[in-house]
């Protein structure tokens, strides 16, 4: 077991100031997680898919009652077994962290719209989104690294998605070389490169890589990025802030400074898992009005891994 | 990437060839080609609209493979199966769960000596991809991420 480093912790007690709360945190972040699947509704329904499973003796349930494409696989399996499953090769299912379906949730992509996921690999979150959409209206997913696009693309096709466009850019020349030809979208989903704190069950070694320094950095890429995004967004369009961290200064206060920035309100949105509101305050800094609106996902309220999602609205 | 959408010519031609060969009528999709393939977009922008995003963005890829033609041949993707699975009418092969497992490996299979040309693979409702028949075996083109062997 990897112990946190004594100023993660001190910044997760300020976070969650019950003891109980904290101790809750600090037992379930060293439990591995839970099997989450979602079900290509591209390519299958629910009950086919779990019908499916079962028949592989797989026991399966669906705990949100209205979205029944998350299921959760309770079966202990073999290493690799969910991946090289041919279910799963056929692309009947992709596997993904239940937090992190929030994102797509939170932006209710409509088919016909036109969509930009900016920082889309590997595309747990752009083959949801193109799910959503029914394959229809379109979608700019981008990634700027080589080997993430290799991962994006494959996730893509093996989930039928076809309204997609992938593009090779860093997000913030991307969003200027769009801006350049009057692009502007419905939605837009920023999920952006974040410390991950999140996401310490399944990648412990994020407690040894964690630092302040990088959460600095992180914040002020996320607020370039952020911004860049924003500028392409239809009067009435929606965009979500997302990231697989608590930290706030890579949260409320990103989402605060593009919201005063651009006047962009915080809206709340309808999540099937259980969150806390944003916070409204942290150090010597205040966030803007409606920042409560935003949702704080922790592993020890749903079991799930930590994750932050933002909703705002071009009025 | 470079894209070319099909040419009325060129599109007229491979839905007879789709409506000929599997029974596939009037797919509604915006094809178009790269040097080996053709692919889909499934969207609901126009070829106009995609022709600018074309001409002023990076592109790496758009939309779906779809189908290669080889040899005077058309194989239709595993994917394209699957997103055509309601509309595929002709030369379906049937194949056995023992033979899926097999086929999923990227094997080829034992099948009636009699067949020959493109099928499409199927095991109860599950599409499969396609595969070419030849002298008493059906052959495999499953690309390397989607074989059970790979992992």
């Amino acid at each position: 077991m990897i112990n946190p480093k004594p100023l993660f912790e001190e910044r997760m007690r300020r976070l969650l100031p019950e003891e109980s709360d904290f101790a809750d945190f600090s037992k379930k972040i060293h439990e591995y997680p839970l099997n989450f699947i979602r079900c290509n509704t591209l390519k299958i329904s629910p009950d086919e898919l779990r019908q499916k499973l079962e028949e592989k003796n797989w026991k399966i349930s669906q705990p949100f009652s209205g979205r029944q494409e998350i299921m959760l696989i309770e079966s202990k399996l073999l290493p690799g077994e969910i991946g090289k499953a041919i279910e799963h090769l056929l692309g009947y299912y992709y596997v993904q962290e239940v937090s992190s379906m929030m994102p797509a949730f939170a932006l209710e992509p409509k088919p016909g719209e036109f969509v930009l996921d900016l920082c889309a690999s590997p595309g747990s979150k752009t083959t949801q989104i193109a799910a959503l959409m029914e394959n229809s209206g379109a979608i700019i997913a981008n990634d700027r690294a080589v080997d993430r696009i290799i991962s994006l693309c494959s996730n893509l096709e093996r989930c039928a998605v076809g309204n997609t466009i992938v593009t090779k850019e860093d997000a913030i020349f991307l969003c200027q070389e769009m801006g350049s030809i009057n692009l502007e979208f419905d939605k837009i989903l920023v999920d952006v490169p974040c410390s991950g704190e999140g996401n310490i069950r399944s990648n412990p070694k994020t407690l040894i890589t964690w630092s302040i320094g990088a959460i600095r950095q992180l914040s002020d890429l996320q607020k370039k990025i952020a911004i860049s995004a924003s500028a392409l967004l239809k009067k009435g369009g929606t965009m979500v802030y997302s990231t697989c961290t608590h930290a706030p200064e890579e949260n409320e206060e990103v989402v605060s400074y593009l919201a005063q920035k651009k006047g962009l309100v915080i809206e709340k949105a309808s999540l099937p898992l259980k969150s806390r509101h944003g916070i409204k305050e942290w150090g010597k800094s205040s966030f803007v009005e409606g920042i409560e609106n935003a949702c704080r996902i922790y592993p020890q309220d749903n079991d799930c891994e930590g994750f932050f999602v933002a909703k705002l609205k071009k009025e | 990437m470079k894209i070319r959408f099909l040419t009325k010519g060129k599109k007229k031609e491979l839905l007879r060839n789709l409506e000929k060969n599997f029974g596939i009528e009037k797919p509604d999709f915006l094809f178009f080609e790269t040097i080996r393939d053709i692919r889909i977009f499934t969207g609901s922008v126009s070829k106009e609209d995609l022709g600018i995003l074309v001409k002023n963005l990076q592109i790496q890829t758009m939309g779906l493979f779809f189908a290669r033609r080889e040899g005077g041949e058309l194989r239709l993707s595993l994917d394209a199966t699957h997103l055509l699975s309601k509309k595929i009418k002709k030369n379906i092969l049937e194949i056995s769960s023992v033979q899926k497992e097999r086929w999923m490996n990227c094997e080829s299979i034992e099948i009636e000596k009699s067949l020959k040309g493109i099928f499409i693979v199927k095991n109860k409702e599950d599409f499969m991809g396609t595969g070419k028949a030849l002298n008493g075996k059906l052959f495999n083109f499953l690309p390397k991420e989607r074989r059970t062997g790979n992992y």
